[in-house]
């Protein structure tokens, strides 16, 4: 049973999740994360995850993962919703969250930093300006209690 | 009494008269002129006695004197006659003359004696109440209105012609309220409540209501009545006065169904407008997203392609990867200057007024432009104005960064800003370098979206530069326009407020 996943990356784009995945394990973040990163394509599926519901319900809500990668734009659920979501709720509120979207509208932007994202990268991202954005998130992840 | 005290009394009652009392002779000589008759014609009695009645003829009235005396003669008394004088100032005196004959002893008319009334008050007062109803009737007739007269109960009690030639009514229809059956019927009981509104307090009224034209039509009159009062504040009579504004009240319908129209349809094409605005925005949404989705994968496989492989692969594989990455990235930018520019025509303009100074200073610090020894840039003084500031900087922004790009193959690159001397109208700023400049065969080309002049391979970029700068402007009024020579440099031109 993988339980300890340390990332989940919520994209839909299959070429985009193996860039991050790409990005992730070139830049030595691989061996910080032992537990791996989950990818879901959804919004719903990314919230069955953080919430263990539905095909996650086997899942300890008290092991979170430790950072969320979150595209805006997802088939079911959209990203800003997860993003709502996670923040509403005091188990989940804590993760940090990546919003990593192929969007520059400033409404997008807005409204991603009023929900509580932990930083806003506009993809395709510079593979070191990324790497350097989720090592801070994972440090931000670290210091939480 | 003796004769000599009768005679005394006698004169004393005819000098007290007001009336000019003249004794004359059958031949017209006067012989006696009272007081009154002094203060009337002016003539003191002795200027008067002795000389011929004629004196106070006048020229229209020869023998008129005369005439009066010789019925005298025949025993004929003149009562009240009016007639007129002349003073002897000149001035016509209207008189009322009554003449007496005077008898001797034995009956025979041996003189006259006449008294002259003035009349001359009484008769400016007739004159005015004539000329009076004269003007009243002329008044009526002039007016285009309707003019009635109603009794203090608001009854008719005179006959009102020019209501009837309206309305086609017979002159017995309209008694007492019988003139209001030629009232739209829902409007007649107000109208009598209006009446007696203002009877109450004999006020003028104002109202409208509908009346039957003789060819059956209603037409909406416009009706104001005057209360005419008695000395003591009551109500002698009303006049008052309908005009027919059916013309006025069709135009003021028409121009109300047009304004009502207008509306409309400005509503629709506001409508229509949000509606491809919305479009618009969905549009560039789904370029931001989906188009550059495969641009990532290229970009990013290619990249990794690099980076993992480039030590198996040839230098003519490096090459064509090296293309294939760079032309993704320069697809990426053409997304982007053209989402910027398609933003450009949707975002509301924050306008303030600006010292465009401060933002030249602001565009040359965003060019990292302030410190580059090749490059000598000379701002000179820059007028305010008012407009958005972001897209103003913007505006300096891309017609620098053009300079520099153009003056790249000068040993030493001359960059200018300034404006030239207003007279009055907008200013017109500049950007002036000593670059390559362009040929004026292709001036219309210039603010084209992605049109380029030069090729890509000597002065990159994406050819949407000049077109945000002249939609920047186009949003704010203003307009810019070029001026170049082959080799020589370039200047652009612009204003960033509308030109009187």
């Amino acid at each position: 049973m993988n339980d300890l996943v340390e990332i989940l990356l919520v994209d839909d784009n299959p070429s985009d999740v193996e860039l991050t995945l790409y990005v992730l394990s070139r830049r030595r973040l691989a061996d910080r994360i032992p537990d791996g990163i989950k990818v879901v394509h959804d919004g719903a599926e990314a919230l069955e995850f953080i919430f263990c519901t539905g095909a996650y319900a086997d899942r300890d809500i008290h092991n979170p993962p430790k950072m969320l990668l979150l595209d805006l734009k997802l088939p079911k659920v959209d990203g800003l919703e997860v993003l709502r979501r996670a923040k509403a709720d005091p188990r989940t509120r804590a993760i940090p969250i990546i919003v990593f979207s192929s969007s520059w509208e400033d409404r997008d932007r807005r409204q991603a930093r009023e929900l509580g994202a932990h930083s806003y990268l506009v993809k395709p991202v510079d593979f070191e300006q990324f790497a350097e954005t989720v090592r801070a998130a994972l440090a931000t992840a670290n210091e939480a209690p | 009494m003796r004769t000599e005290e009768l005679q005394s009394y006698l004169a004393a009652i005819v000098d007290s008269s007001d009336d000019a009392i003249i004794g004359v002779r059958l031949d017209g000589i006067v012989e006696t002129w009272n007081v009154a008759a002094e203060r009337l014609f002016g003539y003191p009695a002795p200027e008067a006695v002795g000389r011929h009645m004629a004196l106070l003829e006048p020229p229209e009235l020869p023998g008129e004197i005369a005439g009066f005396l010789a019925r005298i003669a025949r025993g004929d008394t003149i009562r009240h006659v009016r007639t007129v004088r002349i003073g002897k100032n000149g001035g016509r005196i209207a008189v009322s003359v009554t003449v007496s004959p005077v008898r001797d002893a034995e009956g025979r008319v041996i003189g006259a004696s006449a008294i002259d009334r003035d009349i001359g008050g009484q008769t400016a007062l007739e004159n005015a109440l004539r000329i009076s109803e004269e003007r009243y009737r002329s008044l009526t007739l002039a007016s285009a209105q309707i003019v009635w007269t109603k009794n203090a109960e608001g009854q008719v009690s005179e006959d009102w012609p020019m209501w009837r030639a309206f309305t086609g009514q017979r002159a017995d229809e309209l008694a007492g309220r019988g003139w209001a059956n030629a009232v739209h019927p829902e409007d007649r009981e107000r109208i009598f409540e209006v009446w007696a509104n203002a009877a109450k307090t004999a006020t003028v009224y104002e109202t409208e209501y509908r009346v039957r034209r003789r060819d059956g039509e209603y037409r909406h009159m416009a009706v104001r009545g005057v209360p005419v009062l008695e000395p003591g504040g009551a109500v002698r009579e009303w006049i008052g006065t309908c005009a027919d504004i059916t013309g006025r009240r069709r135009a003021e319908e028409e121009v109300r169904t047009i304004h009502a129209e207008l509306e409309k349809r400005v509503q629709e094409r506001t409508s229509q407008l949000e509606a491809a605005n919305h479009e618009l925005e969905a549009f560039s949404y789904s370029v931001s997203h989906d188009l550059r989705a495969p641009l990532r994968a290229i970009h990013g496989f290619s990249r990794i392609l690099m980076e993992e492989y480039a030590p198996e692969f040839s230098g003519q594989v490096r090459h064509y990867l090296e293309v294939i990455h760079e032309n993704a990235l320069q697809m990426g930018e053409l997304i982007d200057d053209l989402l910027i520019f398609s933003r450009l025509s949707r975002q509301p303009l924050q306008k303030q007024a600006i010292a465009p100074a401060d933002l030249v200073a602001q565009a040359l610090h965003d060019l990292n432009q302030e410190t580059d020894p090749r490059i000598e840039v000379l701002v000179r003084a820059l007028p305010p104005c008012e407009g958005d500031p972001a897209l103003l900087k913007q505006v300096y922004v891309n017609l620098l960064s053009n300079s520099i790009k153009y003056t790249g193959r000068c040993a030493q690159a001359r960059i200018e800003v300034g404006a030239l001397p207003a007279d009055g109208r907008a200013a017109v700023y500049y950007v002036r370098d000593n670059g390559v400049g362009f040929d004026m065969q292709y001036v219309h080309k210039l603010f084209g979206v992605f049109q380029r002049l030069h090729k890509a391979s000597e002065y990159p970029g994406t050819g949407i530069g000049l077109a945000i700068v002249q939609r920047i402007l186009q949003r704010h009024g203003g307009r810019i326009w070029a001026e170049s020579e082959l080799g020589r440099g370039a200047t652009f031109y612009f204003t960033m407020e509308p030109e009187p």
